[in-house]
């Protein structure tokens, strides 16, 4: 399923979840995702199930700016 | 795992000689004086100072006639140099000095506008939203910048007025210009929000008087750290001119944020300001002459610097955005070639931020600017072999190992 990630449209496997799409791509430090404009909370990361036509906006967290 | 002291100090030493042969490039952090970190030993480490707000000479524990003289002797340094009526100097870092201050000051339901982490905020409030306790008690809108990477002053007006929110926080963590703090103070007159700045970065030149005082300009509190631009020891500082501000942030800290508040940290960052009345003026100049010229330097060699339609930078760093030519995060790439600098957020056009305090510490004036542009061309531009650009960049980062504008 086709998703934007930071701009990009990427090509997704359906049922990926959020972290093994972080994993996919790199994040391994803390990060704040938003899905759609809305930031998604610490807790809810773990679970999320991404869907199509997602906006995904990924920030890394500088701890420490 | 470590046996013995003598591996300790191993371990220390080899440290010392990896960081003297680091271009030391990272906008948050300094090179604080020997002086300066002597005073990181003395007693006051191993004690409690803690005290009622606003009554600091009412300690909790017993023992600390001196202590409680020095931390006072402490605060009339830190007002005079920030031009504040009050300060508090128990965070025990700029982020915790945030968190009181937004605390003490927001109730729950209220909204926060503040610099966007993929703007280079700190991100004070944005992250805490990441756990459900404050998610739902705080809301937070972030402030728009323009194509030079200022706020963008007339947009900024347009969302207060039409959010009303309690509070603008002001300051980040790439800053490059002077933020609207005075442009923005009627306004908050009349809608009732709250000023604050974030001055972890630009404390140095704020004590320096090369960077616009906040406070003078209309904020109502200013919270920070103490060693970034600043060349203290780690530490944070809340200073504001309204008392009655200043005992809800002190409130807040003690007990609920803080208890010791490494006292170790105020001698140290007494001899820190000593140093900044006697050298700050001319080290906040050359920090800001210098990254001024490593804008230059590096748009001259086929760059994209960030607030080119504004000289680039008024402030202790700059931001490059090398998509161009990676499409990587390049702090962990630079760092092979002993270069240390910060990248940014969001992995999408890769930014660095580069930053000049310590180099500027160190020795380097304008003409050594050139000669670290030509390093990051070396590497990301003409791609050329790291290890061949790590000798030489150890052997320059070598040659400024002296330290000035310090005792
Ligand atoms: C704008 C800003 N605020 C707060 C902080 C946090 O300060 P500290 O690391 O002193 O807690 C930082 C960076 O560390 C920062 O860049």
């Amino acid at each position: 399923m086709k998703v934007t990630c930071n701009n990009k449209t990427m090509e997704i496997e359906e049922k990926i979840t959020l972290p093994e799409l972080l994993e996919m791509l790199n994040y391994r430090k803390t990060v704040a995702v938003f899905i759609n404009g809305k930031q998604l909370l610490s807790s809810q990361l773990d679970g999320y199930r991404i869907n199509e036509g997602d906006q995904i906006k990924i920030i890394r967290i500088l701890g420490g700016g | 795992m470590l046996r013995t002291t003598q591996e300790i100090d191993n371990m220390l030493k080899k440290h010392d000689s990896y960081r003297n042969g680091c271009l030391n490039l990272i906008a948050s952090e300094n090179f604080a004086s020997e002086k300066v970190r002597s005073y990181l030993t003395s007693d006051f480490g191993n004690r409690y100072g803690c005290y009622s707000t606003m009554d600091p000479a009412e300690r909790e524990y017993t023992g600390n006639k001196f202590i409680h003289q020095f931390e006072m002797e402490a605060h009339e340094l830190v007002k005079e140099i920030f031009k504040a009526k009050y300060t508090d100097l128990r965070p025990i870092g700029g982020h915790m000095a945030g968190m009181s201050v937004v605390l003490a000051l927001l109730e729950p339901g209220d909204l926060v506008i503040e610099v966007s982490l993929s703007d280079w905020g700190h991100g004070l409030v944005g992250p805490m939203c990441q756990v459900r306790q404050f998610d739902e008690t705080i809301n937070v809108e972030y402030m728009a910048f323009d194509e030079n990477r200022a706020v963008d002053t007339e947009k900024l007006i347009e969302q207060a007025k039409r959010l009303k929110p309690k509070m603008i926080i002001f300051g980040g963590s790439g800053t490059l210009f002077p933020e609207p703090v005075r442009e923005l103070r009627a306004l908050a007159d009349e809608l009732g929000f709250h000023i604050a700045y974030v001055a972890s970065h630009v404390t140095g030149l704020i004590a320096s008087g090369i960077f616009p005082n906040p406070l003078e300009e209309g904020a109502d509190i200013m919270f920070g750290s103490t060693h970034k631009s600043f060349p203290g020891p780690q530490g944070g500082f809340v200073v504001s001119n309204d008392k009655k501000l200043m005992i809800k942030v002190g409130n807040t800290l003690a007990p609920s944020l803080v208890t010791s508040h490494h006292l170790n940290r105020l001698p140290a960052l007494a001899a820190s300001i000593l140093e900044m009345k006697e050298f700050g003026d001319e080290y906040g100049k050359q920090v800001v002459r210098n990254s001024k010229s490593l804008a230059k330097a590096l748009a001259k060699r086929g760059f994209k610097v960030l607030g080119e339609g504004k000289d680039y930078t008024e402030s202790h760093l700059l931001l490059v955005d090398i998509g161009e030519y990676v499409d990587f995060a390049p702090a962990k790439f630079l760092e092979k070639a002993n270069i240390l600098c910060s990248d940014d957020f969001s992995g999408n056009s890769p930014e660095v931020r580069i930053g000049t305090p310590e180099s500027t510490r160190r020795g380097m004036k304008e003409e050594n600017m050139e000669d670290i542009a030509e390093f990051f061309k070396r590497l990301i531009i003409d791609k050329e072999d790291v290890e061949t650009v790590k000798k030489d960049v150890e052997s320059y980062a070598r040659q400024f190992t002296g330290l000035d504008y310090s005792y």
